[in-house]
């Protein structure tokens, strides 16, 4: 009777363990990707929407909300509801850039999931204009050649001022919709230096552009030998992540399961996500998930705010 | 020149082949069903081309997806209809005097006559010829000029230049497209202004959205064009059966039959009539705006001019019914040089190929595509290519297969519709309303696009009762954020200088032409009235 009474204790113990009584979403999951079709954020959620229905069972429908640099996305977010069955796709600076100063949208409005990938970050210019670094960029505005400096938001066109401010020149910003709109741009001269995240990989490759400086904290990983923005002396670092979020007040078991599913997908070299992100993000995925991800956000929030002082100085 | 080469094949090939490399056959059958839908579209009075490409557009993206190689498929599909339509709607013109598609109205005037005369079929078989004659030469001065032009007004075109280039087109088009130009331009301002709702690049959060978030990111556009095109024509439809008592359908006079061939001897005849037609069609369909009609009235209009027996013209011979169907079906492929060359569409065909393009995988249309970058293969990397380049080289080839198909089956396809293809109205405007709304409700997400559609759709409404085109609106309404994003960009770039627009010679010409258009225009509208 006592074995009885075990055994069947321990099934239903093991029936109640966390593995097992997993949260699982009540109906299909809303992915809402805050770029447009075809971009590395559009690319890399629907292959992790794919990936994870495969593996979880889950049922996602992944949907574009462009604009504003993720912003459009967020402040209809920011309103679904918070069961875990409505997150969003976008990038770090979505939630740690745009909320400052913002009257619709705030940082505590929603709950941080997990980064997938992080960027590679680049000062770009066309090969045929000589250029080799920052200072020859420098040099030739001294002399006379007008820079115009393709951006796609509010927090880049300010890393480009702080780089111009150093090196005490003019610039002209050039605002486009996407990193891609940088590299169109470059190409078809209306711009001489631009911001890349990532997607400048193959024209890299193909020798058309050159990279002046990494905006990331270590070299780029096509110019692995190359300066970053710290080497020249400028504080800055633009690196950004890929991250999903949801409404505020999100349940903390549907924040980790999400969270744990992705990393699963991710860990695997051989996901579409991860080959993805190993191809057009490089090394590799990123993964800070949950509280740490929350922390770190609200740090980058602060550093912004001290960015954007500095530049109204 | 070889690299030129290399991308052409690949672009071949990407046509007849999957990444695997096995033999697809997918974009072959799409161009061959959508032609043949589009021979039948053509061939149904009150239904067009555009019409099919938008309500087949959402449903093919429904079907094959967003991804890079859903693109083909669908866009052979678009191809399709957009050539099949050209030459379907001569059939009802010949055989029972009711032109299909507006542009085939002048085929009436030789074509109905030669079949009462017995040569129906021959009728027929002249009009497809030269239809598809002078596609095909549409084709071929597309393949060759859009790279060129492209290439040069990248190298010349700097910010203001285009934006100039721009304003240009959209006064050409809103003097161009209707009867009066001061009501097309006003018109088209409204579809700019409408389009100025959403994000601005200012970085200052969305404007004129009225609070209501989904708008963030504008008006959706699919659901913004299906209004304004498709919604407008049911509700005219719905309208018209309510007002007029159901006409009788008029009863079909038995035709004699008489000669059907169609030789070398009628080849050699009509092949001056045919070139001629086939250069003004081109020359019409180069220009932005000005559409099929146009160029079958200068085609018809010239052919009857050089002949040796102008009083003949209207009797039933066969120099009439080339000379409009050479003209009118020449003006769908060179339509597509404002678009490759310039990012300009110049018709509604060209409006749904840009909205596949964008809507579906990771590619752009415009003359930033013609970039003959070095193909290098990377370890680690895979290939280096320029994939839009690609696509174009494939767009090009689904329009060649698209012809061949036209050459052969089109023909014999469209002989076999002798039945005067009438759907009834109380089957086709309730189905047109499903498919749009379900249409625009899967791909726009969710409510706002039905609330957009149906308020677009009561705009084309008006617009279509006030006889207004309402080409200039959607054109308007498609490329003010391009253009937009260029002024914005011309002015940052030039340091802040409010009069960048004005500063550079050639921005300068294009904005003196511009206004001379709209004013030499609105006069002649005025003179013609008086």
């Amino acid at each position: 009777m006592i074995r009885l009474f075990v055994a069947t204790a321990m099934a239903l113990g093991l029936f109640l363990s966390p593995a097992n009584a997993e949260w699982q979403p009540k109906g299909p999951i809303k992915l809402w990707i805050g770029f447009g079709a075809g971009g590395g954020t559009d690319t890399q959620g629907r292959a992790l929407a794919e990936e994870l229905e495969k593996l979880k069972g889950w049922r996602i429908i992944p949907d574009n909300k462009a604009g504003g640099g993720g912003t459009v996305m967020a402040a209809q977010l920011k309103d679904a509801p918070a069961d875990g069955q409505t997150i969003g796709f976008a990038i770090n600076t979505t939630f740690d850039f745009a909320t400052i100063k913002n009257d619709n949208l705030a940082i505590d409005d929603f709950t941080f999931i997990t980064t997938t990938a992080g960027s590679q970050m680049a000062v770009l210019a066309r090969t045929d204009s000589g250029w080799k670094s920052l200072e020859d960029m420098a040099k030739a505005a001294k002399g006379g050649t007008k820079i115009v400096w393709a951006n796609w938001g509010d927090q880049v066109q300010a890393g480009a001022e702080i780089v111009a401010k150093h090196f005490g020149i003019k610039i002209n910003p050039l605002r486009g919709k996407g990193g891609k709109s940088g590299m169109n741009a470059l190409v078809a001269r209306d711009a001489n230096v631009a911001w890349g995240g990532g997607v400048q990989r193959g024209l890299v490759a193909a020798g058309e552009l050159v990279i002046l400086a990494s905006a990331e904290d270590k070299p780029l990983v096509q110019a692995p030998k190359g300066k970053t923005l710290k080497d020249y002396g400028i504080d800055l670092s633009l690196g950004f992540q890929f991250l999903l979020a949801g409404p505020k007040g999100m349940p903390q078991e549907a924040r980790d399961a999400i969270a744990k599913a992705i990393a699963e997908v991710l860990s695997n070299p051989e996901s579409k996500t991860a080959k993805f992100i190993a191809k057009q993000y490089p090394p590799g995925p990123v993964v800070v998930a949950g509280d740490a991800l929350t922390a770190r956000l609200k740090k980058n929030y602060e550093a912004n705010q001290e960015l954007l002082k500095a530049l109204s100085k | 020149m070889e690299l030129a080469l290399e991308y052409i094949t690949r672009g071949v090939l990407e046509v007849f082949f999957t990444a695997d490399g096995q033999f697809d056959w997918l974009p072959l059958a799409m161009v061959f069903g959508g032609l043949l839908l589009g021979i039948a579209i053509g061939a149904t009075p009150g239904l067009n081309g555009p019409f099919a490409m938008a309500l087949s557009l959402p449903v093919l993206i429904s079907i094959f997806g967003h991804s890079d190689e859903a693109l083909l498929p669908i866009l052979g599909f678009l191809i399709g209809i957009m050539k099949g339509a050209t030459i379907g709607g001569a059939v009802p013109a010949i055989l029972f005097n009711t032109p299909g598609t507006p542009d085939a109205f002048l085929t009436t005037l030789d074509g109905y006559p030669m079949a009462k005369k017995g040569l129906g079929i021959k009728a027929l078989k002249i009009a497809h010829f030269s239809s598809v004659s002078g596609d095909t030469f549409s084709d071929m001065v597309l393949f060759i000029s859009a790279p060129v032009l492209a290439v040069m007004i990248e190298r010349v075109l700097d910010l203001p230049e285009k934006s100039a280039l721009i304003i240009l087109s959209l006064s050409f088009m809103a003097a161009v497209a209707g009867k009066s130009p001061t009501k097309g331009m006003i018109i088209g301002l409204l579809g700019m202004l409408l389009a100025l709702v959403g994000t601005t690049l200012s970085g200052n959060g969305p404007r004129m959205t009225f609070g209501i978030a989904a708008l963030g990111n504008g008006l959706p556009l699919t659901s913004a064009i299906l209004g304004v095109l498709v919604l407008s024509e049911v509700l005219v439809g719905i309208e018209e059966m309510t007002r007029a008592r159901r006409k009788k359908i008029t009863t079909l006079i038995r035709l004699p039959k008489g000669d059907t061939n169609f030789g070398w001897s009628d080849v050699r005849q009509l092949l001056p009539t045919i070139f001629r037609s086939a250069a003004i069609g081109t020359a019409i369909g180069a220009l932005p705006g000005i559409g099929t009609t146009l160029a079958a009235t200068l085609g018809y209009d010239a052919a009857r001019r050089v002949s040796k027996h102008p009083e003949k013209f209207g009797t039933g011979i066969p120099e009439g019914v080339a000379a409009t169907e050479a003209a009118n079906s020449s003006v769908s492929g060179a339509n597509l040089i404002p678009v490759m060359s310039l990012g300009i569409p110049g018709n509604f065909a060209a409006v749904f190929l840009i909205l596949a393009v964008e809507s579906v995988g990771n590619f752009t249309l415009g003359p930033s595509v013609f970039r003959f970058n070095e193909i290098k293969e990377i370890e680690g990397y895979g290939t280096i290519i320029n994939k839009d380049l690609v696509v174009a080289f494939s767009i090009f080839t689904l329009m060649v297969l698209a012809n061949l198909f036209n050459w052969t089956a089109g023909g014999w396809f469209m002989r076999t519709l002798g039945i005067l293809s009438r759907v009834p109205k109380s089957i086709m405007l309730p189905a047109v309303l499903l498919i749009t709304l379900t249409a625009v409700y899967a791909q726009d997400g969710g409510f706002v696009a039905i609330w957009v559609v149906v308020v677009f759709g009561a705009i084309g409404f008006v617009l279509r009762k006030l006889e207004i085109s309402i080409l200039p609106f959607v054109i308007g309404f498609l490329l003010a954020p391009r253009l937009e994003e260029l002024i914005r960009g011309g002015y940052s770039a030039s340091g802040s200088d409010p009069f960048f627009l004005v500063k550079s010679p050639i921005a300068l010409l294009f904005l003196a032409l511009a206004v001379f258009i709209l004013v030499f225009a609105g006069r002649r509208s005025a003179d013609i009235r008086t």
